[in-house]
């Protein structure tokens, strides 16, 4: 069965209750499959591990919402990153690096501050990677980080609605630019100076 | 043909490239060197970046909801149950340019792969890893045994391994739940290995042990996680399936052998590398289950890496060989409200030291019938705080608590790492810098205690702007910290869990959660006290009195609760916080809904704290 506009979403409208079973089914295939990637990239492109495991769920929840309504999204997976992009975004957790002039130290520091110099450079480092991915524009970094998870250039296209051809330019160039900001950052007058 | 551009080697080792296209690509990459370079600077610049993404992640764990939580989350909160599965950082690390190239175009082509040919890929891609010198492998995998029909849970084991590539130097490590070492592996340049197990004398041989024949014998921890060795397990690679998913293939096989059962191996995609086995023996009551997954697999230059990793420790012997033989879980069940009420006991205590707070601590009720306590905390006192508090409950046979610092817990992932020959870092100083010293509202604070005047103080207006944002950012910070305490507790027992607690223990975690939600009512009430007349003074500071009859099960009011919590904490951050990307635009928290928002928590907060 086609359904006019929707012709590209596999039909789980009908609300014959034997149907629910196959959602939830599909639904957890879906979960599994992908909450895991999913965090990772909210944590790293809201630059905050600690509300990832939130919006994680608030994505999934409406994974459960859009299957159960509409059906199930065409690309499950393209679906799943273009709404958490859009939600990292309008939490505006995608803020630069927040600089916590004013905070307590235990709250601003996400790292606990070490004397190992081993564990220091990793915080140095660590430090400097997330602020390097903050200086990034924003298509670039979304799109630095949907490479990193293992998308396909169709589906990275579809998150960020760019054409696909594109997406192999905009990958490499997010890779440069990064390069390039970490290199800027850790300079001699930068982090690891 | 024209030669590669960087922009189409990046989209040609992505596997982006229409399949004719890639495979004029292949064939031109044979013969022509300078686009061979091309697409090694481009893979390795990928890989670097990668490397540097990876320590975003590491060290983080999560727990997970299962499915079912996030579809009807009211109906089933079993959460207490909920699985801890690793963050995996489902690393690529191991593959080289020439390995990706090999399998993407494999993956391009679309054609169904039969599981014989995914092993031999995958099993060449290693290959390839592991020939090119100058490297270190590090990698960390996870073991867990389960036994019978029931599947339950026996042990759990970390393994390290070390290896060195185009040599068979090699050292593993196998670790118990507790982080003691049990069990360690070295292979020298030559191929000779030693294997120190717990009570056993030292074994050597020449040949690497017979996979069937490390399982017999409960050496699982010698077991590779590769391709190859899962092919010299299964020895008839041809009676393999193979099952495609979006993000890996699943290779199983099944024989009617007493012994091995079933295996299966799961290879991430793009690159095939091996992340998990799950390796079934004996059938029935005998059953035996073992699932070995990557935690964590890393390249590293091997100037890098301090030799010692691949010494034998002079003192390493007799600790081996002293670490006693941990008991399995042979002893008898005990009552699930006996566990549960120890439970609650250990978070009263926990929540008494103000460990509830943010802090890395878990408590839970494992399958064999003990609660365990882990906590990883800031310093040495912290640590000897908190196992001072649990102490009266640590000696309790059904108790195992397991107290680390982030130091100690850091450097036993890096303790093998050589030291820097830079300078010590002051750094972390200078990645404090303002880059725009203000904060949004800063403007119309300003202009408000201007107008007012300092009469009871003398202080400039910026040294009160600050100390007023100050205030409402660390009440902002303890509303969002108890709501959380409030939604770890709430969320920890259902209804029929709930009343499988003994009395006594209910009522302790009802006063748990009692006090959070007092101090969020209390700290919020402060915080529109504090705001009002600044923001708001058109508003009243009373809150409409908490509705008695109101049904809201706590599991969801605790969730609003803390939905509410982050909702008013982003808005004065936002607000308050300087921030390299603050606009002009009018702050979220001078709006009606922020304002609403917030008086909607303090009513919640207070109902719940009511109850």
């Amino acid at each position: 069965m086609r359904v006019g506009s929707n012709e590209r979403r596999v039909p789980v409208l009908n609300l014959a209750k034997h149907l629910r079973f196959d959602a939830e089914a599909r639904f957890r295939d879906i979960y599994e499959a992908h909450r895991v990637a999913l965090r990772r990239y909210v944590a790293r492109l809201a630059g905050d591990a600690s509300r990832a495991e939130d919006v994680t769920q608030e994505i999934f929840v409406r994974l459960w919402k859009e299957i159960t309504t509409v059906g199930e999204p065409a690309n499950a997976r393209a679906w799943l990153y273009r709404v958490a992009t859009n939600l990292v975004i309008d939490r505006g957790h995608r803020r630069r690096r927040t600089l916590a002039l004013i905070l307590p130290s235990t709250y601003a520091a996400p790292d606990a501050p070490s004397h190992d110099p081993d564990v220091e450079r990793d915080v140095v480092r660590r430090q400097l990677v997330r602020r390097a991915l903050a200086r990034l524009p924003e298509p670039m970094r979304q799109c630095l980080l949907l490479h990193h998870e293992g998308l396909t250039g169709r589906e990275i296209a579809l998150v960020l609605g760019v054409k696909p051809s594109y997406v192999g330019t905009l990958v490499l160039r997010a890779h440069d630019r990064f390069r390039r900001e970490c290199e800027a950052l850790g300079g001699p007058d930068g982090l690891l100076g | 043909m024209a030669c590669l551009d960087r922009e189409t080697a990046t989209a040609y080792l992505r596997g982006d490239l229409e399949p004719d296209e890639a495979e004029r690509w292949a064939a031109h990459l044979a013969s022509c060197e300078a686009c061979r370079q091309i697409v090694a600077d481009v893979s390795a610049l990928i890989d670097d970046v990668r490397q540097d993404l990876l320590m975003l992640d590491a060290a983080a764990q999560t727990v997970w909801p299962c499915a079912e939580d996030v579809i009807e989350p009211r109906r089933h909160q079993r959460s207490v149950t909920s699985t801890l599965a690793w963050l995996t950082p489902r690393t690529f690390a191991a593959a080289l340019a020439s390995a990706a190239v090999l399998t993407i175009v494999l993956w391009v082509r679309g054609t169904p792969v039969s599981a014989a040919e995914f092993l031999q890929r995958a099993s060449a891609a290693e290959q390839v890893t592991d020939r090119k010198a100058g490297a270190v492998l590090f990698r960390i995998v996870t073991i867990e045994e389960r036994r019978g029909v029931a599947r339950t849970l026996v042990s759990r084991r970390r393994v390290e391994t070390w290896r060195k590539t185009a040599t068979a130097l090699t050292a593993r490590r196998a670790y118990d739940e507790a982080g003691r070492l049990v069990a360690a592996e070295w292979i020298d340049d030559a191929g000779a290995r030693t294997a120190y197990t717990t009570g056993r004398p030292p074994a050597r041989s020449d040949q690497p042990p017979l996979p069937s024949r490390a399982l017999l014998r409960g050496e699982t921890w010698r077991l590779d996680l590769s391709a190859t060795a899962f092919t010299t397990l299964i020895d008839t690679p041809g009676a393999a399936r193979a099952t495609e998913t979006a993000n890996a293939v699943h290779i199983t096989y099944t024989s009617s052998s007493a012994d091995l059962t079933a295996v299966t191996l799961t290879l991430s995609k793009p690159d095939l590398h091996a992340v998990e086995e799950t390796l079934h023996l004996g059938r029935g009551d005998d059953a035996q289950e073992f699932r070995i997954a990557e935690d964590r697999a890393n390249r590293v230059a091997s100037e890098s890496v301090d030799a010692r990793v691949f010494h034998v420790d002079a003192g390493l012997e007799p600790a081996v060989a002293a670490v006693p033989a941990r008991q399995a879980a042979s002893s008898p069940r005990v009552s699930e409200t006996l566990l549960m009420g120890l439970e609650v006991e250990a978070l009263r205590l926990l929540d008494g030291a103000g460990a509830l707070l943010g802090e890395q601590v878990n408590v839970m009720r494992t399958p064999a019938g003990v609660v365990r306590v882990e906590a990883t905390v800031d310093s040495d006192a912290r640590k000897q705080e908190l196992g001072r508090v649990l102490g009266p409950l640590a000696a309790h046979e059904r108790v195992d608590v397991a107290i680390e610092t982030f130091e100690a817990a850091a450097r036993r992932n890096s303790r093998y790492r050589a030291p820097s020959s830079q300078p010590s870092q002051t750094a972390i100083v200078r990645a404090v810098e303002v880059e725009k010293d203000d904060i949004a509202v800063g403007p119309l604070l300003r202009d408000y205690f201007g107008a007012r005047g300092t009469p009871e103080s003398d202080a400039p207006v910026a040294e009160r702007v600050r100390a007023f944002a100050n205030q409402a950012v660390e009440r902002s910070r303890l509303i969002v910290q108890h709501a959380w305490a409030i939604k770890k507790l709430a969320s920890r027992y259902d209804l029929p869990a709930q009343r499988a607690l003994d009395a006594s223990s209910r009522a302790a975690w009802r006063t748990l959660i009692r006090q959070h939600a007092a101090t969020v009512a209390d700290q919020g009430s402060q915080l529109r006290q504090l705001l009002q007349p600044a923001f708001f003074p058109e508003e009243t500071l009373s809150v409409s009195s908490p509705g008695a009859a109101d049904d809201e099960p706590l599991g969801a009011a605790a969730e609003r609760l803390l939905t509410l919590a982050h909702a008013q904490d982003e808005a004065v951050r936002t607000a308050f916080v300087t921030s390299a990307s603050t606009s002009a635009t009018t702050a979220f928290l001078q709006t009606q809904p922020f304002w609403n928002a917030l008086t909607e928590l303090v009513a919640l907060a207070q109902r719940t704290a009511a109850e």
